[in-house]
């Protein structure tokens, strides 16, 4: 009887724990339900929709006529842009590929050449690329006018050595991100030890001004966060031989990631009021964010919805910025936007945590 | 020619403090006076309002009325304020992955030392607290008594003229807590003013000049320990009980 007994209270203290239901019960449902959207359409039969970019410079009937015929591709999700929108998208991860139909597509063939379309494609997907390439030719073929000759395609990556880009160089970006994850859990959880501790009354009586304890806590966290993706980046850069395509930008993306998880990780270290409480709400928030935001399924086969919910994620803008430097050969301009959204994440995470330390203190 | 001999404010000063925690009144007009040099007792039984007013004197929480005088200084929450005030929590205030040294130099630190004061205070820290041999070992493998002395021997670090103890000796074995009420005593030398709450009768007798006895968020009795017990017999507990009541108060 006694076993029974036992295990009674084990249940009853299990179901007392919030965190842990959380983790039984409701992550799991979040998870299924996300994953669920991403991969409905390959369990139903049918390949996942790739996105891509379409720019219409010739606006011919000709050039009408292909960009319908992309658009009516099922496997498709064509959406006509701008050039300068096409490449910011695919560097994004929003469209795996970009396809410009440049003007004079839709002329008659005179000395027998006719404009090339263009198809750049995002130097981690090319496997997609070589399909995607089959399907525009085909496209190609189907609606290019009789008057003039096939066009050809003009295929390539979209960054200058994204050729030669490796599955390494691919997955390092998501890698880091997970590895300040990591440390930003770890860090919440160990906050709310040291504030369930008497060392944290002693330090507020101690004559320090306001915004000092947290002030201290977030340069520890940045410190932490910026050395952990150092050594990541150096043991990939030697038993890897990963390399960056702009390492001093490399640099920069990851002390904005480090600004903007120092930012979360003090601003979940102050909800909460037990250790397991924090450390998994930070590990429940975080893992969410990466969802959505792309370091566990990539945004481009995302469904619409998903992926707009993703642009609140800062670890869809800890991608861009990371893959922008390592591998994407990302101008200053085109990684200034991803690391301003993550320090602002940071510095709007901190001012939260700070208000909520001045009520907890009333 | 005389000699000009410099009158200290107390070490704290508190008049008519109140203070509400949710629908409870916790503090009901508290006044107290802990001179330079002077051991104050604080004795009352649980959730009597005994931790409630050493936060309002460390400045960790603000009264709803009253007034609190730290070294002549109002307002505790001041910083200025809270550089005069050294504070022991209930809960022993260390990092066990660091050393004893290091603690102290960290919290010596965070209040204002540096260079040759801070080591000159940590030397002096940790033979206060007998742990001189022991500098270079993590506070995680101490015994409780050790901790506890370590505990103690930090809030002393920047000599402030206020230090308030909420009980210190709690867990702690016969040879630390004897260690630690003689080296609280020999702080009365140093123009200290010591507030110090407990729920051992016989650290009272043994340490306190006075004793102030609170209960339901109100000054009961200021006496001396030994005259308070004089009134019941000679038993310090049996005063304490006819003061406060046999019933329990935090059911």
């Amino acid at each position: 009887m006694t076993v029974f007994f036992l295990a009674a209270k084990d249940l009853r203290l299990l179901s007392r724990d919030k965190v842990a239901l959380f983790w039984a019960v409701v992550f799991p449902l979040l998870f299924a339900g996300l994953f669920g959207a991403v991969l409905r359409r390959s369990v139903d039969g049918r390949p996942t929709k790739l996105a891509v970019a379409v720019v219409d410079e010739d606006a011919s009937p000709a050039s009408s006529a292909l960009v319908r015929g992309l658009a009516d591709n099922p496997d498709l999700v064509a959406a006509q842009t701008t050039k300068e929108e096409a490449r910011k998208r695919v560097l994004a991860g929003d469209a795996i590929a970009s396809i410009r139909v440049p003007k004079g597509f839709g002329g008659p063939a005179i000395d027998g050449t006719a404009a090339a379309v263009e198809l750049s494609v995002d130097p981690s997907r090319r496997g997609e690329g070589a399909w995607l390439q089959l399907a525009l030719s085909s496209a190609i073929g189907a609606h290019a006018p009789p008057s003039c000759a096939t066009p050809t395609i003009d295929s390539r990556t979209l960054a200058p050595g994204g050729a030669g880009t490796t599955g390494y160089q691919v997955a390092f970006p998501a890698a880091v991100l997970w590895g300040l994850v990591g440390c930003a859990g770890s860090f919440a959880g160990a906050m709310v030890a040291e504030r369930k501790s008497g060392t944290y009354l002693r330090l507020r009586a101690a004559p320090l001004a306001r915004g000092t304890l947290l002030g201290g806590k977030v340069i520890a966290c940045f410190v932490a966060c910026a050395a952990d993706a150092a050594l990541l980046w150096v043991l990939a850069r030697f038993a890897l031989d990963l390399h960056a395509e702009r390492p001093l930008l490399l640099a920069v993306a990851i002390a904005s990631c480090s600004a903007c998880f120092a930012g979360l990780t003090v601003m979940l270290g102050s909800f909460g009021k037990s250790e397991q409480a924090v450390s998994g709400a930070a590990w429940a928030t975080l893992l969410l964010l990466a969802m959505v935001g792309g370091a566990m399924v990539p945004r481009s086969v995302m469904p619409p919805m998903l992926r707009t919910i993703g642009e609140a994620s800062p670890i869809r803008w800890g991608i861009a910025a990371l893959e922008g430097a390592t591998f994407r050969a990302a101008s200053v301009r085109e990684l200034a936007v991803p690391c301003f959204m993550l320090v602002a994440t940071g510095f709007l995470a901190f001012l939260a945590a700070t208000a909520l330390a001045r009520r907890q203190a009333a | 020619m005389s000699k000009v001999i410099p009158i200290l404010p107390p070490g704290l000063r508190v008049r008519g403090v109140r203070k509400r925690l949710g629908h409870a009144t916790v503090l009901d007009g508290i006044d107290l006076v802990v001179a330079r040099g002077e051991v104050v007792g604080v004795l009352g039984p649980n959730g009597a309002g005994k931790t409630t007013l050493m936060h309002i004197v460390a400045g960790l929480l603000t009264a709803d009325a009253g007034e609190v005088l730290v070294d002549g200084l109002a307002d505790p929450r001041r910083r200025e304020v809270r550089a005069r005030v050294g504070y022991a929590p209930q809960a022993t205030a260390l990092y066990d992955e660091m050393t004893a040294e290091e603690n102290v130099r960290f919290f010596g630190r965070m209040h204002g030392l540096s260079g040759a004061k801070l080591r000159e205070r940590v030397e002096w820290a940790l033979e206060f607290a007998g742990l001189a041999s022991r500098r270079h070992d993590r506070v995680g493998v101490y015994s409780g008594g050790m901790r506890r002395r370590l505990h103690v021997a930090s809030a002393l670090l920047h000599a402030p003229p206020l230090v308030l103890l909420d009980e210190p000796t709690t867990g702690v074995d016969p040879q630390s807590r004897n260690h630690l009420l003689e080296g609280i005593a020999t702080l009365r030398g140093d123009k200290h003013a010591i507030l110090y709450a407990t729920h051992h009768l016989d650290e009272a007798r043994r340490l306190c000049d006075r004793v102030v006895v609170v209960d339901h968020g109100r000054v009961v009795a200021v006496e001396t320990a030994s005259r308070l017990a004089d009134r019941h017999g000679g038993d310090l507990e049996a005063a304490l009980l006819a003061l406060t009541g046999t019933e329990l108060r935090d059911r």
